[in-house]
């Protein structure tokens, strides 16, 4: 388990090396990127420009700009290019919103995408079944922006069911929190619930077909405790590799749409913002907790499967 | 003898009129599946019983309906598409039309099953004394956990699982194939069940470990008085345990009689077929075709086809820091053209590794393998490539070993290119090598899944040695097959042989394949090769213990007297090879029947 643990904690440093050398190369290689220009201002001489290159170091080789963007991301003193604030403040306060997104919404496609994938197995080929195959169907065909937009304008502008955007904290307002997340979450959830019951269905159906579950009714066990003991947990452990990567790339800001959509100023909007202005230290940050948060959590899932499956080993 | 339809009732009517003193009374049971072609009749009208501390056989081959009538009385083949007819009354409970819910209270706890493989009917992610402990809860819902699994401990024990106790908190994938098997048994017995029904419970496991699960299942019938159905293909197990023995064909039952009696003095002519098929054309040649060879001590040097010196192949265990594992410690073999060598030994004794490495699958790491002067463990991926279209070589599988999405003649076609021949003339050649396999040219227009078992390895035949290759590897190739079909394949690999002079190497585990078509045998045991002889030598007057233990674990049949040989075999026997009709493999509801086990272990001498 240690040695194991080492070795991810070593494969973390390396995806992060690859992944930031990789981002700030592309940010070299956008026409139209030199930021000194940007911060310069429309009016600017010159003279000013270099200035400002100069002061920022625009006009070092690039890996040393590269390393000093690096010193300065580690220590946690980074300045945004655009507004020139401390990058790493701003994401701890963006944080809030993209957690509260990301524990929700995860928890509600894996429970709906289980239950949904369950009944489909156990009535396969029946009306249930045939219902919530569409139904998947028609979640996982549906674009974010729209489902939000449909959702902003019925349940939010014309019932007042809803808050309109934004979001409140938890400690401040819990009732007015649960209901700003409540459309977020489903608009992410939906495509989700789509995938996980089909596959989880698809996974059910093979797994009913082992002779260990023909063994389960041969020694008298009820229906139940067959589709559960031995069917589901089975089953779970594909959902739950999809789970991890998919709830990694939410909490590190990948659902850029609905964050935008609802207006949470979270960390994918954050995001999504910085690329607009080709602001590279947010960009970097942003990227950066992504990659950790996909080696964290795929860690965490190998750890589940060797837990639900004695013959997978950690390695 | 009543004629050849119905089940001829050797033992009168005295069981049938008083159903009430057999612990299993089976009468007219019927079951049909129906399916996209038609309704399937896999059971038709079977009737039998059986009586507390016996063993009564049910014997068939694939697709004769043994195991859906197995699956039936049990309620495992419930299901909107099936339809049972008929009764069966366990210590006077009725099965057929009983509820789910009663059904569930028989079921493991008065009626239990084991199944075939007992690696996949074991939940792989719970442990073994769980597994056990979770069917006397089912049953008895007021014993705590700690008492079930105590209990399954005992059970375990009275299995003779070594180190019973601790093994309860082992994982299916931990324990080997015997224990495996011993623990569904244990579990069959959790509840005191009287009737157990075995399908094929040995047909998974290698020779030495079937004789001690069937001297298991003995002392279960003799000490505990249980009734046992054993299902089987084998007569070897037939021989060694039964009691009584129930033919079917076709779902019915077509012999039922005292086991001597149908054995020795089998009445039914498809029963005669199938001992007769056990006993394949005996082939053996006194001279090869080239080399001379002297017994034992085949011919050395410029002579031999291939010849494998001190062959030592390792595996290490990644990530593990335990010592690596020696596959094959120092094997060296000769074989002389148009020679046949068969390999026989035990699962992990190292014959599919040799064999891998011959055919260059399997990276040696030491040793040396010459084929036809050239030498093949130490050569670099292109000689290798080359080297390969000198040799063909069939598996096991028949199935799985051809491309199910392209037709059998573009396999065979492609396989021709690879051996250097022209695109164009590639579809004719193939068509010529079907029909030279037993084949209609016309029939490489169809998929693998629309030929039966015994065309397929037909194919796999004529791949094998399109472009004439000079060595053919077999691995297994007729376990699959059920035994009427594997005389066919036997005669058509000594003739393609005659024809092509290339060497032959076998590894099966059937010595009655290998005796008739194997000039030397080698058995392996442990990564080496304890013995090496002609065939006869090794059959009649084997000289290692572990041969000797070898022959002794496979069971005897009783040999035929000597009128039957020749019988009604001819016709009898289902026109080999026949396609199915109508409904098709994939939909056909017995194929889970007639899929091939994993390896067949039958030793039927």
């Amino acid at each position: 388990m240690a040695a194991f643990l080492a070795r991810r904690l070593a494969a973390l440093v390396a995806v992060l090396f690859a992944i930031t050398v990789l981002t700030f190369l592309i940010f070299q290689a956008i026409p139209n990127g030199d930021p000194a220009l940007r911060m310069a201002g429309r009016l600017a001489t010159p003279q000013q420009v270099q200035d400002i290159r100069v002061q920022w170091g625009f006009d070092k080789p690039i890996y040393v700009q590269y390393v000093k963007t690096m010193e300065k991301v580690l220590d946690g003193n980074v300045i945004s290019y655009s507004q020139q604030v401390n990058v790493e403040q701003e994401i701890v306060k963006d944080l809030p919103p993209t957690i509260s997104l990301a524990i929700g919404a995860g928890i509600i496609w894996l429970l709906v995408g289980v239950l949904f994938g369950l009944l489909s197995a156990v009535h396969a080929g029946g009306w249930i079944d045939r219902v919530l195959t569409a139904v998947a169907l028609t979640g996982i065909s549906m674009p974010v922006f729209f489902l939000g937009a449909i959702m902003l304008y019925w349940l939010g502008y014309q019932w007042h069911v809803l808050p309109l955007e934004g979001y409140v904290p938890l400690t401040q307002d819990p009732w007015g929190w649960f209901t700003h997340m409540l459309m977020p979450w489903i608009a992410l959830s939906v495509v989700s619930i789509g995938v996980y019951s089909r596959l989880l269905r698809a996974n059910l159906l093979d797994v009913m077909g082992e002779d260990y579950v023909r063994t389960a009714r041969a020694k008298g066990l009820s229906e139940r405790r067959v589709l559960i003991h031995h069917v589901l947990r089975n089953s779970l452990t594909g959902i739950i590799t999809l789970w991890g990567l998919d709830f990694a790339w939410v909490i590190g800001g990948g659902a850029i749409l609905v964050e935008s959509v609802f207006n949470l100023g979270g960390v994918g909007q954050y995001a999504a913002q910085s690329i607009g202005r080709l602001d590279i230290p947010p960009v970097m940050v942003v990227t950066m907790m992504v990659a950790a948060a996909v080696v964290v959590l795929s860690t965490v899932v190998d750890i589940a499967q060797a837990a639900l499956d004695p013959r997978v080993r950690l390695s | 003898m009543i004629g050849g339809k119905e089940a001829p009732e050797r033992e009168g009517g005295e069981v049938l009129d008083a159903p009430a003193t057999s612990l299993l009374d089976v009468r007219d049971l019927s079951v049909s599946f129906a399916t996209t072609g038609g309704e399937v009749r896999a059971v038709n009208g079977v009737s039998f019983a059986l009586e507390r501390g016996e063993v009564l056989a049910l014997v068939g081959e694939s697709g004769s309906g043994k195991s859906v009538c197995a699956m039936s009385l049990m309620g495992l083949t419930r299901s909107p598409n099936t339809t049972i007819a008929g009764s069966a009354h366990l210590e006077g409970e009725e099965l057929i039309c009983a509820s789910e819910a009663k059904l569930r209270r028989i079921r493991g706890a008065h009626l239990a099953m084991v199944f075939q493989d007992p690696q996949s009917s074991l939940n792989p992610v719970h442990r073994v004394g769980e597994q056990i402990a979770e069917q006397i809860r089912a049953h008895e819902p007021l014993v705590s956990k700690v008492a079930a699994l105590e209990r399954a401990g005992e059970l375990m024990e009275r299995v003779e699982i070594p180190r019973a106790r601790e093994r309860v908190r082992a994982y299916p994938h931990e324990l080997s194939g015997g224990m495996r098997q011993r623990v569904m048994i244990a579990m069959a017995l959790s509840l005191g069940a009287k009737a157990l029904l075995a399908d094929e419970p040995t047909t998974a496991l290698d020779v030495t470990v079937q004789a001690q699960i069937l001297s298991q299942l003995k002392k279960l019938r003799d000490e505990e008085d249980i009734g046992i159905v054993l299902i089987t293909h084998d007569f070897g197990v037939v021989g060694d345990v039964a009691d009584r023995v129930a033919v079917m064909r076709g779902g019915k039952i077509v012999e039922l009689g005292e086991a001597s009696e149908v054995l020795g003095k089998p009445e039914h002519a498809y029963t005669r077929g199938l001992l007769e098929a056990l006993r394949p054309t005996a082939r053996r040649r006194t001279v090869s075709p080239e080399a001379p060879r002297h017994e034992g001590h085949p011919a050395q040097g410029e002579g031999a086809l291939l010849e494998v010196h001190n062959l030592r192949v390792r595996y290490s265990i990644h990530g593990r820091r335990a010592s690596p594992i020696e596959a094959l410690g120092g094997v060296s073999l000769t074989l002389s053209r148009g020679e046949t060598v068969a390999i026989v030994g035990e699962s992990g004794c190292g014959k599919t590794t040799l064999l891998r490495s011959i055919a260059g699958l399997v990276k040696p790491t030491g040793g040396a393998i010459v084929l036809a002067g050239q030498d093949i463990a130490g050569a670099s991926r292109r000689e290798l490539a080359s080297s390969r279209r000198e040799i063909g070589i069939v598996f096991q599988d028949s199935q799985a070993s051809l491309n199910p999405r392209r037709r059998v003649g573009d396999t065979l076609a492609r396989a021709l290119r690879a051996r250097g021949v022209e695109r164009a003339r590639a579809p004719a050649v193939a068509a010529r090598m079907l029909e030279r396999v037993g084949l209609d040219a016309g029939q490489g227009e169809r998929y693998p899944h629309e030929l039966s078992g015994g065309q397929r390895q037909r194919v796999n035949i004529a791949r094998a040695i399109a472009g004439e290759p000079k060595l053919v590897l077999l691995d297994e190739p007729v376990s699959s097959l059920d035994a009427s079909l594997r005389r066919g394949i036997v005669e058509l690999l000594g003739e393609l042989q005659e024809e092509i002079g290339c060497g032959y190497v076998l590894v099966s585990h059937d010595l009655a394949t290998v005796e008739a078509v194997a000039d030397r045998v080698a058995v392996m045991h442990a990564g080496e090769i304890v013995e090496m002889g002609a065939a006869g030598d090794v059959f009649e007057r084997p000289t290692h213990p572990y041969t000797r233990e070898l022959l002794a674990a496979s069971p005897k049949l009783p040999s035929l007297p000597g009128g039957v040989r020749s019988s009604g075999w001819a016709d009898t026997r289902t026109p080999e090879d026949q396609p199915p009709r109508g409904v098709s493999q994939a939909q056909n509801p017995t194929a889970g029947e007639s899929s091939p086990p994993t390896r067949k272990s039958s030793f039927s001498v």
